[in-house]
Formats: C-alpha cells, sequence, structure tokens
C-alpha cells in the first residue's frame, strides 16, 4: 500500500524537476530500485497510473533499473553478493557487512516533450 | 524528446523531515523508540509492561499509530503516561510528517522517553524514518519462524526483536533457535528477547534493555 504514497511523491519530484523547463508531457521515468528498497515495481507503476492522472507525467512509462544486493566485509574488503538476506562474509564468515548496494531508491532521470 | 536528470531519492521528502524531527528530539533529550509489528503480536501489551515498571522512574510519552480508533491510547493513557493517537485513515504505516504535526500539539519537550507504536504491519514501516533512536521489531510465537527469513528489511533496521508471547511456545511449532538464526542472519547485531506479557517472562530483561538505551541517552548528553 505504501507504493500510493511513493507514487505521490515521484509527482512531487517530477513537478519540481520540471518547473523551469518547457515541458509539455513527461513521456518516461527511469527509477533506480534496490533489491532490499521494499518497493513492488509492479504496485508502484499501477499506483503511480492514478496519482500521475491530470499532471503533465500522465501515461508516462516507469522504466526500473534493478539493483541486486552486495555487501562489503568490514573485517577483510571482500565484496560479495548478498543472498537470500545472509550477512556472512563468504571469505572469513565475518557478520561486519555494510551494504555497498540494493537499497537505492531514487529518480535518475525523466525524458519529456 | 529532452531529458533531464534528476537524481533525487524518491524518500527524500520523508528523510528531511524526520531528520527535523530527530533534531527536536534530541534538543530536548528524548530518546525516540519507533515499536515496528504485525497486527496482534502485542506492541501495546509490552508498552504497557515497560512503561509500569519505568513510569516512577521516567517520564514517557507515548504516540500510537492505527489505521482507526483510539483504543492504543486510551489503554495506555490509563497508565497515566501522556499519549497521543494518530489515525492514518488506510495507511499503512506512519510516516514523519504525521509525527512532525502531532508534536506541535504534543509536549514531547517534557518526555525522557517516547513510544511511537507503528501501524500493525512488518513491511511499510521499515521504509519510513520518523526521527527515531532505534527500532524495535515485535513477532509473537503463533506468526511462525519465518518471519525474519520472509521480511529481512525490518529486521535488518532494528536494533531490538521482541519475540512474544512465549507462554504460548508448547502450541506452537515453532524452532527458536532456527528463527533466531534467521535474524541474526540479517542482522547480526540485533538483541533479541523472548517474553510474555502474560507470565512476565522476560520481562524484566526487555525493561533491562530499555534501561541501558536510557543510560546510552544520558551519556550522550
Amino acid at each position: 500500500m505504501h507504493e500510493l504514497s511513493i507514487a505521490s511523491n515521484l509527482i512531487d519530484i517530477v513537478k519540481q524537476a520540471t518547473e523551469r523547463q518547457e515541458v509539455s508531457r513527461v513521456t518516461s521515468l527511469r527509477i533506480v530500485i534496490g533489491e532490499m528498497s521494499n518497493v513492488v515495481p509492479d504496485c508502484l507503476t499501477f499506483a503511480f497510473e492514478v496519482v500521475s492522472r491530470g499532471t503533465l507525467a500522465e501515461n508516462a512509462r516507469l522504466d526500473f533499473q534493478k539493483k541486486p544486493l552486495r555487501g562489503r566485509c568490514l573485517d577483510c574488503g571482500e565484496e560479495f553478493p548478498i543472498q537470500e538476506y545472509f550477512f556472512r562474509c563468504p571469505e572469513c564468515e565475518s557478520p561486519k557487512i555494510e551494504i555497498v548496494s540494493g537499497r537505492e531508491f531514487f529518480l535518475e532521470s525523466i525524458e519529456c516533450e | 524528446m529532452v531529458e533531464i536528470k534528476v537524481l533525487t531519492d524518491v524518500l527524500k521528502a520523508n528523510d528531511t523531515i524526520a531528520e527535523q524531527n530527530r533534531k527536536k528530539f534530541r534538543n530536548s533529550n528524548v530518546l525516540v523508540l519507533n515499536i515496528i509489528g504485525s497486527p496482534g503480536a502485542g506492541k501495546t501489551s509490552l508498552l504497557e509492561a515497560a512503561i509500569e515498571k519505568l513510569t516512577k522512574q521516567y517520564r514517557i510519552g507515548v504516540i500510537e499509530g492505527d489505521v482507526a480508533t483510539s483504543r492504543d491510547a486510551e489503554r495506555i493513557a490509563r497508565l497515566g503516561v501522556k499519549t497521543l493517537q494518530i489515525n492514518t485513515r488506510g495507511g499503512c504505516h506512519l510516516e514523519a510528517n504525521m509525527i512532525a504535526s502531532a508534536l506541535s500539539g504534543f509536549p514531547y519537550q517534557d518526555l525522557d522517553l517516547l513510544f511511537i507504536e507503528n501501524v500493525g504491519n512488518l513491511i511499510c514501516p521499515a521504509g519510513y524514518a520518523l526521527g527515531e533512536d532505534a527500532k524495535i521489531v515485535v513477532i509473537s510465537v503463533p506468526e511462525g519462524q519465518d518471519k525474519p527469513a520472509k521480511y529481512p528489511l525490518i529486521f535488518r533496521n532494528a536494533s531490538l526483536m521482541l519475540l512474544n508471547k512465549t507462554d504460548l511456545l508448547p502450541h506452537c511449532n515453532l524452532d527458536i533457535e532456527a528463527m533466531k538464526e534467521d535474524a541474526l542472519g540479517v542482522n547480526p547485531a540485533l538483541d533479541v528477547i523472548g517474553i510474555s506479557c502474560t507470565t512476565g517472562e522476560g520481562v524484566e530483561e526487555w525493561v533491562a534493555w530499555l534501561k541501558s538505551k536510557m543510560q546510552q541517552r544520558d551519556s550522550r548528553g
């Protein structure tokens, strides 16, 4: 359900980004979305269709670039894909892992006419 | 066709307000804990148990988030602590701006400890900072042992997992060790306390955990 509130955020960001530009229509949004961002692209697409009605971004397409979850070991420096959300270094078994990608959720760019 | 680079975090609006809330809390030296768990996990009961033990020592307040009704706030208010109910009217989680507007009419400056009980949900609240010092995730024995594996983000972001209703263990097919292994796999720094508001098991440990957080608050000055 929080996809609806996220869709409203997207519309606000699009409005700000197009404020000083001569834009008649936004045709697509490029969204970077991490594996561990808790956002479901299909739900967001549906919510966006509803929320964008009557705005510049009505009928705009959402393109998702997905980022897999990757971690770095704070003990040995190994960088590795985190499988099944198991935060343990495959080299030295340390549990001290920082997430290097997979938590992203940002609007990278928009295409306009 | 024109491309405009935006590079804006979609939840930035929320994070900005959460940061403002955090500053307000810090300036008044209030410790803020965001309590997250499924509906019926026992969040309010665990707060009642803690408040009864801590209310003489600390000035406590509670903000209750629910889709509807003020039933939880009424339960907590009976304990004599400052209480405020937020109704999200369908919203599945609290957002930082709801807390910000609630604060204008809520004397948080006079508190040592503020609990924010989020809307019952393991998914959406995990992604929305409110300005808290720590998140506490509550799950209960009848929910089954797979919760940490199925809803990893909240377990990754929480500081404490309260496994509630341990008195029901004899009736449920739940392997506590396997569950802890999943939870610690996602977050090795997670504290875990088994607790039952019915038998009182674990309540002292829960209260001790809260006191240790209060001591950390006192030493941060």
